[in-house]
Order: structure tokens, then C-alpha cells, then sequence
């Protein structure tokens, strides 16, 4: 137990900062249909990356914010649970002792618990949730094993430095996904009977390739076996889904001289035919996502009809929003890290429980 | 991006998708030819480009449908399966997706059909009856 522990710990705070940055994203958007950057699919992507980067470095900007506290504020602490014990001793906070050291102990008596295996509920909660991510996982491992023999029966196209150009007369909408070496574009062979829109099926999976987005599909969907449950993990990856094909269909848009009412026309014949067909639905970035995703299908239509077709974000915007997310996120994972056990503000507040534990029993007798 | 060396054999469904079938048309009914041949077949409004038309071709080539011999510059190709085995493998694949895996079923249907004239039925009865004075004697 004792070597699950720290497991356990690290990954309750992952799942906290991810909380975080969930509630980062919804204010950031919030304030961003306030600015230009409110059509300006490709940044808040950008964005987007940025922050999910800064959870996963988070450990590492909570040491860099917890160093920068030791330096500059006068108790040298940002963790809650120190902050807290220093204003309970400073008289801030009014409650007997060891009721505040039971309040300031919860996160560690529910971990003994979950650990314990003394609640037969908590226990059969925990292995529906084991069961449940087993589930995520063989799913990933199926849809995997569809996408590699997909490509094994795929004939070699066309062939770049890092992507290959495949057909298959196995599928019905064109993806692109990426192996441990190379990155492939699949496209049905039928596509070849219709040269427009194979030129905007290649130009918007190219795009993908290109913007690194069958990378973080795999990263996204590698996690979830992890992450499923978590609301933040769910809200996080609508908005990356969305936001990916948004900026995707911008950027083909925009760059391509590809006209937007042609283009739409597309994605809709390519939904009507996914919607009844079992295509792998993870780890690859298809054209479109059939009905599960009418709703972002309807946001991509209505931003190529209505949102300016070119949006360009000034880099000091980016690298301010960035630096936000990393300071707020830092703080947030070094606010919510353990404390302490010995320190000075620690052993006075058990020294105070144990005098009340004393005068209580004094009082007894 | 390049053109990528010519693709190896590799074995497959061995159906034909539904343009490759139009060009295995027209090189059955061509005996053998060029990309260029087999476009010129087919109708105007199928505007396919030259391109295209070769990778259709090619995938052909690697699925083992037919292969193609250098006469110059130009590829040319002869198809390897003649179009009554396909028409055959074909029917078989109909009838064991469709009808059940029973031909008579198949049959039945194609009788049924609305569509056939007296001199059709006299032709499938003469082509029935044939087979089976063939399989008796």
C-alpha cells in the first residue's frame, strides 16, 4: 500500500489541475469572445495545446512556483493546507483543534480509505471504474489493430519524407494517423473517380499531419483509459475535437484557395456516408465523425459560412495567454500538493491537538 | 511529394471495386492497352484525369488482375483473369452474400424478374436443359 500511494497522490492532483485547466479553458473562452481571436480558430488550437501542455508539465511549474514563493513571500508557502495551518495558528480561524486537523487531513483519511478496501461500495465503485478503463483500453487496442490492417491492405500512393499517401477500397471517409514511424493519409481509392474532392480530403488531412493533430488524438486517446470518468478530461477533448476541425477547415480554406461553399458541401456527403458505417472512431483524425458529431459538424458548417476567413494573432498574444495558463496552472498544482508532515507550523498545530486531547480527558476525570 | 517506386504484389479482396471493374471492362473488351487506351473508352462525361486513371491501373497491377509490360515509354495492360471467371467468382460471392449460399435462389429471382422477355426464358431454358443432358451424359 504504501508504494500505491504516491501513485495514487499523483495522480488525484493530475486530476485536479486537470479540473483546473477545464476551468481555465471555459473563462478563456469566455474572454476571448470579447476579443478578435474569437474567429481565429488556428490560435485558440494553439492555445488550447498550450494548455494541456502546462497539465502535463505541471508538477514541474508547481517546483518552479513553490521555489518562487520561498523567495519572495514571507511564509514561503503556496500549498492550502500550509497557508491554512498558518492562519489557524495566527487565530484566523476559529474551530477546536482537532476538528481543524481532521478537516486539513481529509484528502489523506479518503485515500486510506479507498486503500483500506473496508467500504464493500467504495470498493465496488473502484473496480467498476478498473472494468470501465479496461474497456477504454481494449477499445483503443481494437481500433488500433482495424487501423493497421487497414494500412497493411492500403496500396502506397504517393510518398514524402515524413508521410505516406495511401488508398483503400476498404474505407469510406479518409483519415490520417500516424504509426511509430510514419504518419499515413488514407483515402478511399473511390476518391480517384472524383478529383475535387479528393483535392479537399488531401488538403485537409495534409493539414492535420501538418498542425500535429493525429499526435494529440493519440495522446487524448491513450490517456483516457486513465481519465475517462474525469468531467475536465471529457470537456477538455470536445473542445480539442472541435477546435481541431475548425482550424483545420480554416486553415485548408485560407491557404488553399479552396471555395468555403464547395468544401461544405463536401463534409456533408462524407457525413451521410459515415453515419451507418463501424470505421475505427479513435486514434486516427478522419474528415468527418459521422453522427456522434452532428453538433461539431453544424459549428464547422456555420464558421465556414459565417466567422472572416483569415485570422492572424499576434505571437505576444499567444505567449501572454500561455504564461497565464502556466502561472495560474503552477500555482493551482503546488496549491493542491501535499503538505509538509514536520513543519514548524505542522508541529505547533499538533502540539496544540494534543492539549486539547489532554485537557478533554483531564476534564473526563 | 514524389512518385513512389512501383507497388509490390499483395494479395487482397479479389473483388473488383466499382470504377476498377469499369476499366476491367474496357481492357477485356480491349484485349490489352494503355492508360491512355483504356480512358479514351471511356464516356466524355467522365472527365477522369490521366493520373488518376493510372493509379487505377496500378492498384489493378498490384492486386494481380493484371500486369503490365514496357512498350517504350508506355505501360501497357493485359488483364490476367478472363471476364467469365470473374463473372463467375462474382455470381459465387452474390449468392453466398445475398441468396444464402443457394444458387436456385439466385435464380429464382433472376426469373422472377419482370424484366425478362419470352426469348430470354427460352434461352436460360435451352442453356439448363443443355447442362443437364451434358452432366447425364
Amino acid at each position: 500500500m504504501t508504494a500505491v500511494k504516491p501513485v495514487l497522490d499523483v495522480y488525484l492532483e493530475l486530476n485536479i489541475v486537470l479540473g483546473l485547466a477545464a476551468l481555465i479553458w471555459m473563462a478563456a473562452r469566455v474572454a476571448l469572445t470579447k476579443t478578435p481571436m474569437q474567429y481565429g480558430f488556428v490560435a485558440q488550437l494553439r492555445a488550447l495545446k498550450a494548455l494541456c501542455l502546462c497539465v502535463l508539465i505541471s508538477p514541474v511549474l508547481a517546483v518552479g512556483i513553490g521555489a518562487l514563493a520561498a523567495q519572495t513571500s514571507s511564509n514561503g508557502t503556496v500549498a492550502i493546507g500550509d497557508i491554512a495551518v498558518a492562519a489557524y495558528l495566527r487565530g484566523e480561524i476559529a474551530m477546536p483543534a482537532t476538528q481543524f486537523e481532521a478537516l486539513l487531513n481529509t484528502r489523506e483519511r479518503w485515500v486510506e480509505i479507498l486503500l483500506s478496501g473496508a467500504y464493500p461500495l467504495v470498493s465496488a465503485a473502484l473496480s467498476l471504474l478498473a472494468v470501465m478503463a479496461v474497456v477504454y483500453l481494449l477499445r483503443a487496442v481494437r481500433d488500433g489493430i482495424a487501423i493497421r490492417q487497414t494500412i497493411q491492405n492500403s496500396f502506397l500512393w504517393r510518398r514524402s519524407a515524413k508521410v505516406d499517401i495511401r488508398l483503400s477500397d476498404r474505407i469510406t471517409v479518409p483519415f490520417a494517423v500516424r504509426g511509430l514511424f510514419r504518419r499515413h493519409v488514407v483515402l478511399p481509392s473511390h476518391l480517384l473517380d472524383t478529383p475535387r474532392e479528393l483535392r479537399f480530403a488531401l488538403a485537409h488531412e495534409l493539414q492535420h499531419v501538418r498542425a500535429g493533430d493525429v499526435e494529440w488524438e493519440l495522446g487524448f486517446e491513450l490517456l483516457r483509459p486513465l481519465l475517462f470518468w474525469n468531467p475536465a478530461y471529457i470537456a477538455l477533448k470536445y473542445q480539442f475535437d472541435r477546435l481541431r476541425e475548425l482550424a483545420c477547415d480554416q486553415s485548408v480554406v485560407s491557404r488553399r484557395g479552396i471555395d468555403a461553399r464547395d468544401y461544405t458541401n463536401c463534409l456533408l456527403d462524407y457525413c451521410a456516408k459515415t453515419i451507418s458505417r463501424g470505421s475505427p472512431r479513435v486514434l486516427n483524425v478522419a474528415l468527418v465523425t459521422g453522427g456522434k458529431a452532428k453538433r461539431v459538424l453544424r459549428q464547422r458548417v456555420l464558421a465556414l459560412t459565417e466567422a472572416p476567413s483569415v485570422q492572424s494573432t499576434a505571437p505576444v498574444v499567444f505567449l501572454v495567454l500561455t504564461l497565464t495558463f502556466a502561472a495560474v496552472l503552477g500555482l493551482g498544482a503546488a496549491s493542491v500538493q501535499q503538505t509538509e508532515d514536520w513543519s514548524h507550523d505542522r508541529l505547533m498545530l499538533s502540539t496544540v491537538v494534543n492539549l486539547e486531547r489532554l485537557e478533554a480527558r483531564n476534564a473526563g476525570n | 511529394m514524389r512518385h513512389e517506386r512501383p507497388m509490390r504484389k499483395k494479395k487482397t479482396t479479389n473483388l473488383l471495386t466499382e470504377v476498377e471493374l469499369e476499366f476491367m471492362n474496357e481492357l477485356w473488351a480491349l484485349g490489352q492497352g494503355s492508360v491512355r487506351d483504356v480512358l479514351d473508352r471511356l464516356p466524355p462525361e467522365r472527365n477522369l484525369a490521366y493520373t488518376s486513371g493510372a493509379t487505377i491501373l496500378r492498384i489493378l497491377d498490384e492486386k494481380g488482375f493484371v500486369e503490365s509490360r514496357k512498350d517504350g515509354k508506355t505501360l501497357i495492360y493485359t488483364p490476367l483473369l478472363e471476364k467469365d471467371k470473374y463473372q463467375a467468382r462474382s455470381l459465387q460471392n452474390l449468392s453466398r452474400t445475398l441468396f444464402d449460399d443457394t444458387p436456385a435462389s439466385l435464380v429464382a429471382r433472376l426469373v422472377d424478374d419482370a424484366g425478362l422477355s419470352e426469348a430470354d426464358l427460352e434461352d436460360i431454358r435451352a442453356l439448363v436443359e443443355r447442362r443437364l443432358q451434358n452432366d447425364s451424359g
